[in-house]
């Protein structure tokens, strides 16, 4: 048993490690900026007031009773959002400590030397609670060790406890997954998409009616309140978990190594497949379909809220007031926040389209299609004309969601017309990121993964940026911060021109460099 | 006619010399056997053949010209990786059919026959075969196409002696048809029955070239004697390898360049029986590595 644990965590435990330094230090830096940027409680007050929105509600919960202080702000601001990535943290885990590992032969192998099922399942079960035990403790102390008094014990413990049961939570989950689906895409996207959804959930909810978000397991992050009241009693109902482990083993122990309970297996005449372009899509086909449907869905949720968002503004006379004094539309500024924040999200599928030649390197097949006559330019542009595609049509159906359940809402003047606008507008951002992409793939495999951190820095500066106040400089360097924020403002085609053309630019460097690079 | 030229090709990867200097022709018609131990720069030879890999210095040539910045030269190739993972959601026969349309083959009924040939279940996903049955598809595209440059990376290495034989066949047949064939392999047994001439590589250099007789010279040959006297002195001779004293009389291994010796120590000994073995592949290759040095 020993050897099995011991060889488990060699497999990942730089990958462990990076999440929870990664997680930590994005957790507790916050308690440090705001120290600096919030220090009276009549600047934290004004915070609290631009926070109880139905647009940032969505986002990030609904604000707490009783006095904001540094702490409650933190956790208002923070537990939710880091939810997702704690989740993320268990499912990524989980899949490769389980069904990937299975996927590679590796679970039939050591289970062929002796090693039993039970030892195998115990592995994963206590990696999963080791390594979130351990994020817990990092973000107790880091908590409890910060400068405000407003860190409580109970509080810090509250925190920690409840986000790493979460994750726990999300890694018990991805086991029960990795027994019922056949492979570790399966088991990845599924888990996935139930965390992405109950945060929907939780959004939509949270500002349409709060008693009903109760069922999304982020809603009891929220009702522990940690800082304030305290309700540690909100952590009982992770105890789910118990039953997820007890599901996953019953599952696991009555299988076939390699077998799932539902296959995917859908049995058809063989197609015929006359191009790599063809190939491409067809390859790529439940990705990007689930991807779009997941924009629809986010787009929607955030459309069901303008209703509210208008009741609001509208309910809030001081506010509207001071809007209307400066000349600005709050309904639309809120509208413009959340359609840039789409817009980013609407990024990661077209890397994922544009990255996917390097699966086919990494495999082989590129140099076996290449021996064919192929070219290798050609298989990269097809990629990148692709993802760009495939970016554009996620916002817009992303956009036309959000229009579509807003339509009955009052006091917004936007077309859908204005929507499509707003897609082309935030498209060339994804014409950018695919460029970058492909440059990266033309000078390195191994350099790709820049344009994911690219990504998720441009997600943070906008996303936090808006409720941290972060400095312009760091806004400049996020192509979505030089394009229009539609509809607020008017689309402008200059900047929008010359964010296309950089990108175009990039992948036309990328096409050139992977001409001559080596392949495999 | 030469279809195929390496001339003074070199690959670097960091410190390491993948390969140094690979200099070889390939003629129309002829099968190359290309041997040498994992990690010699076999793969990464043939895969600066294909264009994957771009050669530090050196020259390929196709049919007298150069392939640099000659985007049709792989036309006329068709390449076996040694291990290639299929796309798993496709099935055999989609793979194959892609192939076949990008290369614009139509000719079915041969694919048939080659799936038949080959026993191929070509209804399941490629995700759910084995290393053999990958190479069976990939071992399928090179056969259907009509290229006329084969190249074999270590291709029987997960097939079952049943489909090497397929394999051998068809090659076989190819050879025939006039096409050339390049064939890289560990599996001397296999490069000694196909090759008209061969390529040793080591570490990187290709450090002997030519038909396999030639090569015999350098190696050691198996001797079978039967004598009047005991023979076990003659183990103590320099030239003298391998020795075993067995049910069909006293086995071992001369240098072939001192026969001479051999036979007059030998006469002494009065032997009534001699036999010889031919040299096989696997005895010029084990010198080279056993010695660490090229014989001369």
């Amino acid at each position: 048993m020993n050897a099995f644990i011991g060889l488990t965590l060699r497999d990942v435990w730089l990958r462990v490690l990076l999440w929870i330094v990664g997680i930590s230090a994005l957790t507790l830096i916050v308690p440090f900026a705001f120290e600096g940027l919030y220090s009276s409680e009549q600047e934290r007050e004004v915070l609290r007031q631009t926070l109880d929105n139905p647009a940032l509600i969505a986002m990030i919960g609904p604000v707490p009773e009783g006095a904001y202080t540094i702490a409650v702000m933190f956790s208002h601001e923070m537990l939710v959002f880091m939810a997702i990535i704690h989740g993320l943290f268990g499912i990524m885990i989980a899949n490769a400590a389980s069904r990937r590992m299975e996927d590679q032969g590796l679970v039939e192998y050591v289970n062929s030397a002796g090693i039993t099922r039970q030892t195998i399942f115990m592995t994963q079960l206590l990696l999963g609670t080791g390594m979130n035990v351990l994020l817990g403790i990092v973000i107790f102390l880091g908590t409890y060790l910060s400068p405000d008094d407003s860190f409580t014990l109970v509080g810090c413990t509250l925190y920690a406890a409840g986000t790493s049961l979460f994750g726990l939570m999300f890694y018990t989950l991805t086991l029960v997954f990795a027994q019922l689906l056949p492979s570790s895409e399966w088991t990845f996207g599924m888990a996935l998409a139930i965390l992405l959804l109950l945060y929907l959930y939780r959004a939509i909810t949270d500002v349409v009616s709060p008693e009903m978000s109760v069922v999304s397991p982020y809603n009891w992050l929220t009702r522990l309140e940690p800082f304030a009241s305290n309700e540690a009693v909100w952590l009982l109902p992770f105890l789910l978990i118990v039953v997820l482990i007890g599901l996953a083993w019953v599952l696991f122990s009555r299988r076939d190594l390699g077998d799932a309970y539902f296959s995917m297996n859908l049995n058809k005449k063989p197609r015929t497949i006359g191009s790599y372009p063809r190939l491409m899509i067809g390859s790529m086909k439940v990705l990007t379909a689930s991807w779009l449907i997941g924009m629809m869905l986010i787009g929607a949720s955030y459309g069901s809220i303008f209703g509210d968002l208008d009741a609001f503004i509208n309910e809030n006379a001081f506010l509207a007031d001071s809007m209307a004094a400066s000349g600005e539309d709050p309904i639309g500024q809120f509208i413009s926040v959340l359609i840039m924040i789409t817009s980013v999200i609407g990024v990661i599928p077209a890397l994922m389209v544009s990255g996917r030649i390097l699966r086919e390197e990494k495999h082989g097949r590129l140099e076996w299609l290449e021996s064919a006559g192929m070219r290798r330019t050609r298989m990269l542009l097809g990629h990148g004309l692709y993802a760009i595609i495939v970016g554009f049509a996620g916002i817009l159906i992303a956009l036309l969601g959000m229009y579509g359940a807003s339509m009955t809402v009052e006091g917004i003047d936007m077309t859908a017309g204005d929507y499509v606008i707003a897609a082309i507008n935030y498209s060339a951002g994804v014409v950018l990121f695919v460029g970058l992409s492909m440059l990266l793939i033309g000078l390195r495999a191994r350099l790709h993964f820049v344009v994911w951190f690219y990504l998720l820095f441009t997600f943070f500066i906008n996303y936090l940026g808006l409720i941290l106040g972060l400095d312009d400089a760091w806004l400049l360097a996020t192509p979505f911060h030089h394009l229009a924020a539609m509809p607020s403002e008017e689309m402008a085609w200059t900047p929008w021109l010359a964010i296309l053309g950089i990108g175009i630019v990039l992948s036309g460097a990328g096409v050139m460099l992977f001409r001559r690079r080596d392949v495999g | 006619m030469t279809v195929l030229e390496l001339k003074g090709l070199t690959k670097t990867f960091g410190k390491t010399v993948a390969a140094q200097d690979i200099s070889f022709e390939l003629e129309a018609g002829e099968v190359f056997g290309f041997i040498g131990p994992n990690g010699a720069g076999k793969s990464t030879t043939l895969r600066m053949i294909i264009g994957a890999l771009a050669p530090d210095s050196g020259e390929i040539l196709m049919d007298g010209k150069t392939v640099a910045g000659n985007r049709h030269y792989k036309q006329n190739i068709a390449y076996v990786p040694g291990d290639v993972n299929l796309w798993g959601n496709l099935t055999g026969e989609e793979v194959i059919r892609f192939f076949m349309e990008v290369r614009g083959y139509t000719d079915t009924a041969r694919k048939d026959h080659l799936i038949a040939q080959f026993r191929l279940d070509s209804k399941k996903k490629c995700k759910t075969y084995s290393k053999g049955n990958r190479q069976k598809v990939a071992l399928i595209c090179a056969f259907l196409s009509d290229a006329r440059l084969l190249i074999f990376d270590e291709p029987t290495s997960g097939l079952d002696p049943l489909m090497e034989r397929t394999f051998h066949e068809q090659l076989s047949s190819a050879k025939a048809e006039g096409r050339s064939i390049l064939l890289s392999s560990h599996i001397l047994s296999e490069v000694e029955k196909l090759a008209d001439r061969i390529a040793i590589i080591r570490e990187g250099r290709i450090i002997e070239t030519g038909p396999l007789e030639t090569l015999r010279h350098i190696t050691r040959t198996e001797y079978i004697v039967k004598a009047g006297q005991n023979l076990a002195e003659m183990q103590k001779l320099p030239y003298v390898h391998d020795y075993e004293e067995t049910g069909d009389g006293t086995h071992m291994r001369i240098d072939n360049d001192s026969v001479g010796e051999f036979l007059e120590a030998l006469a002494l000994h009065q032997p009534h029986h001699l036999e010889t073995l031919p040299p096989r592949l696997e005895d010029i290759f084990m010198r080279y590595y056993e010695d660490g040095s090229v014989p001369s």
